[in-house]
């Protein structure tokens, strides 16, 4: 078998991938998988298995594994939430983490928001605000160290209100 | 002259203007997971919070049903208000033009409303109570997701703005399906008005936002604007179709519905709605001449069955007596000027 991409030499590498039902099969000779970045991890074959089940799981419906994931302030877990689709408290939006983000992003295509910031509740956020125009300026200014430094600051802050 | 009254821009379309805004308190949980106690501890506080506004406080308890009907028909507050009121209560100015509802599915619902085509001015107003509340209460504002609200779909400027729209045109003619099926994709929604249970009232629609994450509150508007006056525009080129070709038939339609509104002895709700549409467009058209479109406006308002029943007083109850009553309001509100 002559490896898919070059067509010139033996493929000797020879990779299976199943997502969702859907199998991609891919024969590539040596120099084109080392190239190849997906191909190239299989390497590793421990990090391969975790990474195979990582993925299946990510892709599985949240029903079959039941989140144990919890709001620490009003009690309510994302499974209840998942079922009525009303959330328990402020707090929620931070307990349900990533989940939550992916709920916003499913119905908004978004999950960062772009308007009015109240002038006491909003403090982090206004801050957040400065410090992104000041980042915005110092890459424009190719600036990187500077900018790296305001990143950090911002995901404090952003985190930092997680509490 | 109330708000609801009065013709406002681009009123051959549209009739009012809405902006709701969505707050909560960051030290309560939501409405749905809050105890009585602190249900009652929000509202003493949102109550104290909105004394600089000057809005009158009526609590839903202290009101009687049929006055909690009355401000539901005049869409000041939603039907979710009328349970569970011993949590609840709205603050309304004068004017009726702003109102806020406390504990309905978040612990603030902002209301301002405007004659026609009026969501910046609605906007500005709604801003401006948001402003004073918050100067005394903490707000559930999350960094990086804004504004925190019960419902994930409410998220981020917890804005809904909406325009009613009097589209008899497009409805005759259908194309009112391929609109509903097409504002979706641009993150709206357009869906009929509906009066008592489900039927829905003469072809007035209401058009809105469902984005409120990843967008500004002054583009969402800009948006829905764009959209009100294409959709505006579309209702218009029809009815010009409708006077250029069928101008007999029409003038024949609307001309026997004012016949019918100025005459009639029994009115249902469901006929004095179509009624009015149709002498709305008539109107608006430029067909019927002697009645003044305030007194439509006003007399949508009132022939909704709450209204009728407090005019009844003892004898609300009776199906018939209501439809009596409102044909009488009817006659008289229009015979008037005729
Ligand atoms: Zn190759
Ligand atoms: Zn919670």
């Amino acid at each position: 078998m002559l490896c898919q991409n070059c067509n010139k030499k033996t493929a000797s590498v020879h990779f299976v991938k199943v997502i969702n039902d859907v199998k991609t099969e891919m024969h590539l000779c040596d120099t084109c998988a080392a190239a190849n970045q997906e191909v190239s991890s299989v390497d590793n074959f421990d990090i391969t298995v975790s990474d195979i089940i990582n993925s299946f799981f990510t892709q599985m419906p949240s029903v079959a594994m039941p989140s144990m994931l919890t709001c620490h302030a009003c009690g309510l877990s994302f499974d209840n939430f998942s079922k009525t689709g009303k959330l328990g408290c402020s707090i929620c939006y931070d307990d349900f983490g990533d989940k939550i983000q992916s709920t916003l992003n499913r119905i908004h295509g978004s999950v960062k928001h772009m308007g009015k910031i109240p002038k006491r509740s909003g403090s982090a956020a206004h801050q957040i605000a400065k410090l992104q125009k000041q980042l915005e300026d110092a890459i424009a200014q190719e600036n990187y160290e500077q900018a790296a430094v305001l990143r950090d600051e911002i995901r404090k802050l952003e985190e930092g209100d997680k509490k | 002259m109330k708000w609801y009254e009065q013709q406002g821009k681009q009123g051959d379309v549209v009739i009012s203007s809405r902006i709701r805004l969505a707050r909560n308190l960051k030290d309560f949980p939501f409405a749905s997971k809050m105890s009585q106690s602190q249900a009652k501890e929000v509202l003493q506080k949102v109550k104290a919070a909105a004394k600089p506004l000057g809005l009158t406080y009526l609590s839903m308890e202290a009101m009687p049903p049929v006055n909690r009907q009355m401000l539901m028909e005049r869409h000041i507050i939603s039907p979710e208000m009328l349970g569970a009121v011993d949590t609840k209560a709205v603050l309304i100015s004068e004017d009726e033009k702003i109102s806020v509802m406390v504990n309905e599915e978040d612990h603030l619902r902002i209301q301002s409303m405007m004659p026609g085509l009026g969501l910046q001015e609605a906007l500005k107003s709604a801003n401006h109570v948001d402003d004073v509340l918050e100067k005394s209460l903490d707000y559930g504002f999350h960094p990086q997701y804004g504004y925190t609200t019960c419902c994930p779909t409410n998220t981020g400027t917890g804005l809904r703005a909406s325009c009613m729209l009097h589209l008899p045109a497009l409805t005759a003619n259908g194309f009112i399906h391929t609109l509903l099926a097409s504002v979706g994709k641009l993150g709206f929604t357009i869906r009929g008005v509906y009066g008592e249970g489900t039927k829905a009232l003469g072809n007035l629609y209401q058009i809105s936002n469902q984005i409120t994450l990843g967008i500004s509150e002054e583009e969402t508007i800009k948006r829905l604007v764009e959209l009100v006056l294409m959709v505006g525009d579309k209702e218009r080129k029809m009815r010009q179709n409708i006077l250029a070709e069928q101008k007999s038939r029409i003038t024949d339609m609307v001309m026997r519905s004012l016949g019918t509104l100025k005459n009639a002895y029994i009115l249902s709700s469901d006929e004095a709605f179509k009624l009015i549409s149709d002498v709305r467009l008539g109107i608006n058209m430029g067909i019927i001449k002697d009645v003044d479109i305030t007194d439509i406006n006003r007399l949508s308002y009132e022939v909704g069955a709450a209204h009728i029943a407090s005019l009844c007083g003892e004898d609300g109850e009776s199906a018939e007596k209501r439809d009596i009553m409102r044909a009488k309001l009817a006659r008289e509100k229009l015979s008037l000027k005729g």
